[in-house]
C-alpha cells in the first residue's frame, strides 16, 4: 500500500494520475491538508473522492486544530529551542491523530512537506518521496520558499530548519515534471512524472473518469480565430501584493499578445479576486476550480497560443499549444518596463523590414526573454547571419564591434553611456497615455538608437506609430527624432556639479 | 486555560469586546492586523489590550486625544492597518447581498459640504450663497427644488449645473472599496448602493460608470424621499453585509435588522484622529482628505519614509510652486529630477548655466543639494548675465531646518520618500484643481517630520553600505 499527502489541487491531480498510472495494482491512502478546499465544501469533496474508489481511505489533516496546539508562531528570529518545541508539538499532534503505522506503506509520497504530516516525517527521519508543488517548481526552490514564507511564516521557518522542500536527505526521490525545469537545473534524485504524458500515453482509458470527477466538460470554441489562453496566477504567490497591479499586468499582456485571437481566461484555482467578466467581457472564462493540466483533454483542437505572466501551470499546456509566451518573475516587479521592451521590438522589426534581412540580435543588461517574446509575437524575421543588432539596457556595456545598430533601452534616466562621437543618435520617444478609468499611470519612455550603417538611417527617420491598448485603456504614442549634436553630447555629459 | 473555554463563548466574548463603538471596532481590528499571531502567542496580553481599548475608547473627550498619533512623529500607517482587500473580501462573500454607502466609503469627498458651498460662493460672487445653501440642504429634496428656493431667497437665477460639476470633481474614488465591490460582483453578490443626497441618480450613475463599478441597484434619497437607512430597510433583505463608514447611523441600526457589519473608518477621519501642526483650516480640510485617501484608504501599505514624504515633505515642495507665479525662476535641481517633472513649465530646473536669453530679473531657488556647486553656478550666471538682477531664495532658510531629506527629489535619486513627495504633489493638484498651499503651512508640516525623515535617510544609507558586505 502507498500513501500520498497533498496540499494543493495540482498535487491532488498529480497524485490521482500517479496512483492510477504507477500503482494501479496496489492500494493507496490519501491525506489532504484541510485548506485544500473551503470549509463548507470539504465534506462533500472528500465523499466524492472516496466514491471514486481510487483511494482506500481519504483523510483531511486538521491543520487548524494542530495550529491551536502547536504553541507559538515562529519568525526568522526564533531560537532553535523555540523551533524544536513547535516541531515536537506538531509531531505529538500528528502522532495522536494519524491512527496508522507508517511502516505499513511501501512508499510514502509527500507534497508540501512544510505542513504537519511532512514535518512529522522529516523530524522522524522517515524516508519518503517528495512531490514538487507545481510543474517544474523543484527547479525554482528560492521562488517556492518565498511563496511559503508569504503564506505561512511558521511553516517556512520549520521547513528551513528541517531542510525540507526538496533538499532533505530522507527524500528517496523527488517526483517532478522535468520538462518544465528552468534551463540548466538538474537533480540526482529527480524522478520524472508528467500529468500530460501519463494521461496521454500511460492511462488514456482513465481520462474520462478523471474528467468526470472534476466535472470538466469539452470546451467548444467556434472556428475562425486562433485561440489564445491566458493562465492567471494566485496573487499571494506573486511578488506583487496588489490586485490593481495584477490587473494591470494581465491587461497589458492580453493587449500585446492576444491581438486577433479568441481569448480564453483560465483562472488559477485560488485566483478568485480579479473580476475577469468585467475585464474581458468577450472572453471565454473557464471555471477556476478545474486544473489547467486537464485542458489539453477538453479542447477539440490544439490551442494556438498560451500566455501567462509567470505561472508555472503553463508547463502543463506546453505540449498542447503551438506557442507559449511566458515571462520571468521580473515582470511582477518591473511590469511598467514592458512598454519600453515593446517599443524596442518594434524598432528591431522595422530595421528588419527596411533592410529586408533577418536579424541576429545580441543582448546585454536586458531581460532577453521579454524581448524575444515581443520579437516572436511581432513575427520579426531572425537569421543568425543576418543584420547584427545589439539591444542593451545597461549604459556601461560595450556593444559588439560588428553591430549595425545599437539600441539602448535604459531602465532609468542615467544616460552616461558611450556614443561614438561621429555617429548620429536617434531618440525614440514613447508616451503612454491612459484614458478615463485606466489603472495605467502616465509614462514617458526614451530609447536611443545608434546606427553604424548609413542605409539604415532612412528606416528610422520617420519611424512612428500609435498602439491602442484596449484592455489597459491607454494609447502608446511613439515617434523618433534624430538628436542634434549638442543634444547627443548632453546625453554623454553629466549635468554640471552632478 | 483559554483552550478549555468553549469556542462559542470565546467568540461571543470577542464580539462584545470588539464592537462597542466605531473607535473600538476600528482599533481592535487594526491591533489584530498588526500581529495576526498575537492572540495565539500572547493571549493574556491580547485580552488585556482588548479590555484597555474598551475602556479608553468609551470615555468621551479622552478617547479623542491623539496619543501616539502625531503626523510626522509616528508611523501612522502601521497603526491604521487595514486588512488587504482580498482578505476583507471573504467577509463580503459570506452574504448573498451587500449594501454600501457611497459617501466617505466608495467615494471620498475632498471638501466638506460647507467647504463646497463656500467655494461656490467665491466663484459666483454672491454674498450669503453658502449660508443659504446650507440652510436649504435637504437630502430628501431634489437639487432643482433646492436651487428654486435658493434663487427665490437670494433673488438670483442660478442653475445647479456648476454645483454638480464641482461636486463631481470633489469626489476621490476609493480604490480599496471599489476593489472590494468588484470582488463581490465577480461572485454574484448583489450590490445595493445608497446615498443621502439631493443630487439625481444620473449624477452618481455617471460616477459609477466612470470607475467601472457594477451594482444591482442605486438608492438615492432625493428620489425615494427616504434616508439611506430606510431605503435599505425597505429592500427587505434578511442576510446582507453592510459596508460603511457611518457606524452609528447606518451600520448599527442595520445590524439590528440582520446585516453583517463591515465597518470602514473613513480615511479623512483617520487624519482627523491624528495630531497636526498648526495649519490653516482651509488647507487642513483639503490636506486631510487628500492624504487620507492616498495613505490610509487601505489601498497601499506604504513604508514610513513614503508616509513622511507624502504627509510632510510633499506639502513643502508643493508650496514652492506659489513662488514661481510672479517671477521667472530657475531652480538649482537636476533637469531629470522628479521635481523638474512636476514643475513643468512653471520654472526652469537645471544645474548647468547655459547661455540663453533671460529676463532682466531672475529668481533663483537654491535647493541646498550642493552648496559649493550652487555657489559656482550662481557665480557663472552672474558672469554670463552681468545686467540681470538675481534674487536668491534659499530653501534651507525658508524651511528653517535641514533639507537633506529633499535631496533625492531635486537630484535624480529614487526612493520611497521621493515617491511620496511626488504622489502628494500630483494628488493635491488633481483633487483640489491646483489650489495653492502657503509656504507657512508647508514648512510647518515639513518640520514635524524632519527628524524622522533624517532618521529614515540614515537607515537607507546604512542599508546601502551594508548591502555589498552582505552580498560578499
Amino acid at each position: 500500500m502507498v500513501l500520498y499527502h497533498v496540499s494543493t489541487t495540482y498535487q491532488l491531480l498529480y497524485c490521482i494520475v500517479h496512483r492510477l498510472a504507477r500503482h494501479s495494482q496496489e492500494e493507496a491512502g490519501l491525506l489532504m491538508v484541510e485548506y485544500i478546499q473551503p470549509e463548507s465544501e470539504r465534506k462533500a469533496f472528500v465523499s466524492r473522492l472516496e466514491n471514486t474508489g481510487w483511494f482506500s481511505f481519504v483523510r483531511l489533516v486538521p491543520e487548524n486544530q494542530f495550529k491551536l496546539k502547536r504553541g507559538n508562531a515562529l519568525t526568522e528570529q526564533s531560537s532553535p529551542q523555540e523551533i524544536e518545541s513547535v516541531i515536537r508539538n506538531v509531531c505529538a499532534c500528528v502522532e495522536s491523530w494519524k491512527g496508522f503505522d507508517l511502516s505499513e506503506f511501501s512508499r510514502i509520497y509527500i507534497g508540501s512537506d512544510q505542513w504537519s504530516f511532512g514535518i512529522y516525517c522529516l523530524a522522524n527521519h522517515i524516508p519518503h518521496v517528495y512531490i514538487e508543488d507545481a510543474s517544474g517548481m523543484l527547479s525554482q526552490r528560492e521562488r517556492y520558499m518565498q511563496i511559503t514564507k508569504e503564506i505561512n511564516l511558521t511553516n517556512y521557518v520549520i521547513s528551513q530548519y528541517l531542510h525540507g522542500a526538496g533538499t532533505s536527505e530522507y527524500e528517496t526521490a523527488r517526483l517532478c515534471d522535468e520538462r518544465n525545469f528552468i534551463n540548466g537545473f538538474t537533480d540526482d534524485k529527480a524522478e520524472n512524472f508528467s500529468i500530460y504524458d501519463a494521461l496521454r500515453y500511460e492511462i488514456p482509458q482513465r481520462v474520462p473518469e478523471i474528467l468526470a470527477f472534476y466535472g470538466a466538460s469539452p470546451i467548444h470554441v467556434e472556428d475562425g480565430k486562433p485561440i489564445c489562453m491566458y493562465m492567471t496566477q494566485y496573487l499571494k504567490s506573486m511578488a506583487i501584493k496588489d490586485l490593481d497591479v495584477q490587473e494591470e499586468i494581465t491587461n497589458m499582456l492580453v493587449d500585446y499578445f492576444s491581438d486577433g485571437c479568441r481569448l480564453i481566461i483560465k483562472p488559477h484555482p485560488k485566483d478568485i479576486w480579479l473580476n475577469y467578466h468585467r475585464m474581458f467581457p468577450d472572453a471565454i472564462l473557464l471555471p477556476h476550480k478545474m486544473n489547467s493540466e486537464l485542458l489539453p483533454f477538453l479542447f477539440e483542437r490544439p490551442i494556438d497560443r498560451v500566455l501567462t505572466a509567470s505561472s508555472t501551470s503553463v508547463g502543463g499546456m506546453a505540449p498542447f499549444a503551438h506557442e507559449v509566451y511566458q515571462f520571468t518573475t521580473e515582470i511582477e516587479t518591473r511590469y511598467e518596463h514592458l512598454h519600453a521592451i515593446y517599443i524596442a521590438a518594434m524598432v528591431a522589426k522595422e530595421l528588419a523590414r527596411c533592410s529586408q534581412q533577418g536579424l541576429s540580435i545580441s543582448y546585454s543588461g536586458i531581460n532577453r526573454t521579454q524581448v524575444e517574446n515581443f520579437l516572436k509575437i511581432l513575427k520579426t524575421p531572425m537569421d543568425k547571419d543576418g543584420l547584427r543588432i545589439h539591444i542593451t539596457g545597461s549604459p556601461d556595456s560595450d556593444a559588439p564591434t560588428d553591430a549595425a545598430a545599437v539600441l539602448m533601452v535604459p531602465d532609468s534616466e542615467q544616460l552616461g553611456w558611450w556614443i561614438p562621437p561621429d555617429k548620429k543618435v536617434w531618440q525614440i520617444h514613447g508616451s503612454l497615455c491612459p484614458e478615463e478609468g485606466s489603472l495605467v499611470a502616465e509614462q514617458e519612455i526614451q530609447l536611443y538608437l545608434v546606427l553604424y550603417s548609413a542605409q539604415l538611417e532612412a528606416c528610422v527617420s520617420s519611424f512612428a506609430f500609435v498602439s491602442p491598448l484596449r484592455y489597459s485603456k491607454a494609447k502608446l504614442y511613439v515617434q523618433t527624432k534624430a538628436l542634434r549634436k549638442e543634444e547627443a553630447a548632453a546625453l554623454l555629459i553629466q549635468e554640471e556639479s552632478e | 486555560m483559554i483552550e478549555r473555554l468553549s469556542v462559542d463563548f470565546v467568540r461571543k466574548l470577542f464580539y462584545l469586546l470588539t464592537n462597542g463603538n466605531a473607535q473600538i471596532k476600528f482599533h481592535t481590528i487594526c491591533m489584530q492586523n498588526q500581529n495576526r499571531e498575537m492572540a495565539t502567542n500572547r493571549p493574556i496580553e491580547f485580552g488585556l489590550k482588548l479590555l484597555a481599548y474598551n475602556i479608553f475608547y468609551r470615555i468621551p473627550l479622552i478617547r479623542d486625544i491623539p496619543i501616539g498619533r502625531s503626523i510626522g512623529k509616528e508611523y501612522l500607517t502601521r497603526q491604521y492597518l487595514r486588512l488587504p482587500v482580498e482578505d476583507l473580501a471573504s467577509e463580503i462573500l459570506e452574504n448573498p447581498a451587500v449594501v454600501c454607502d457611497l459617501k466617505h466609503t466608495l467615494f471620498l469627498p475632498v471638501l466638506t459640504q460647507n467647504g463646497l458651498y463656500e467655494k461656490l460662493e467665491k466663484e459666483f460672487r454672491i454674498q450669503g450663497f453658502a449660508r443659504m445653501r446650507r440652510k436649504l440642504q435637504n437630502s430628501c429634496s431634489s437639487i432643482d427644488e433646492i436651487y428654486q428656493r435658493l434663487n427665490q431667497g437670494l433673488e438670483v437665477n442660478l442653475s445647479p449645473t456648476r454645483e454638480l460639476e464641482l461636486a463631481y470633481e470633489n469626489l476621490i474614488p476609493n480604490r480599496y472599496i471599489i476593489r472590494l465591490l468588484d470582488i463581490a460582483a465577480y461572485h454574484d453578490v448583489k450590490i445595493y448602493l445608497t446615498v443621502d443626497s439631493p443630487y439625481p441618480s444620473s449624477f452618481f450613475e455617471s460616477l459609477l460608470q466612470r470607475h467601472d463599478i457594477a451594482f444591482c441597484s442605486l438608492l438615492v434619497s432625493s428620489e425615494t424621499q427616504n434616508k439611506k437607512r430606510e431605503m435599505v430597510r425597505k429592500l427587505g433583505l434578511s442576510h446582507f453585509g453592510i459596508v460603511s463608514a457611518d457606524f452609528n447611523h447606518f451600520i448599527r441600526p442595520l445590524v439590528k435588522a440582520g446585516g453583517k457589519p463591515i465597518y470602514y473608518r473613513a480615511p479623512v477621519q483617520l487624519m482627523k484622529d491624528a495630531r497636526h501642526p498648526r495649519i490653516s483650516s482651509d488647507f487642513k480640510e483639503r490636506y486631510d482628505a487628500v492624504c487620507g485617501a492616498r495613505v490610509f484608504s487601505g489601498r497601499k501599505r506604504p513604508a514610513f519614509s513614503y508616509e513622511l514624504g507624502y504627509l510632510c515633505a510633499g506639502p513643502l515642495v508643493y508650496s514652492l510652486f506659489s513662488l514661481f507665479e510672479d517671477a521667472y525662476t530657475v531652480c538649482y535641481a537636476s533637469r531629470h529630477s522628479e521635481f523638474a517633472k512636476l514643475v513643468g513649465s512653471r520654472a526652469v530646473c537645471t544645474r548647468s548655466a547655459v547661455q540663453k536669453p533671460l529676463p532682466g530679473e531672475i529668481q533663483v531657488l537654491d535647493t541646498g543639494i550642493d552648496p559649493q556647486g550652487f555657489a559656482r553656478y550662481l557665480q557663472k550666471l552672474r558672469h554670463m548675465y552681468p545686467d540681470t538682477c538675481f534674487r536668491v531664495i534659499s530653501l534651507k532658510q525658508v524651511s528653517g531646518s535641514s533639507i537633506a531629506p529633499l535631496t533625492g527629489f531635486f537630484t535624480n535619486a529614487s526612493s520611497e520618500m521621493t515617491d511620496g513627495i511626488r504622489d502628494f504633489c500630483r494628488d493635491y493638484s488633481k483633487y483640489t484643481q491646483n489650489d495653492p498651499i502657503s509656504i507657512q503651512d508647508g514648512v510647518r508640516l515639513y518640520r514635524c517630520g524632519c527628524e524622522n525623515m533624517q532618521a529614515q535617510l540614515k537607515l537607507q544609507s546604512c542599508a546601502v553600505q551594508l548591502r555589498p558586505a552582505a552580498q560578499m
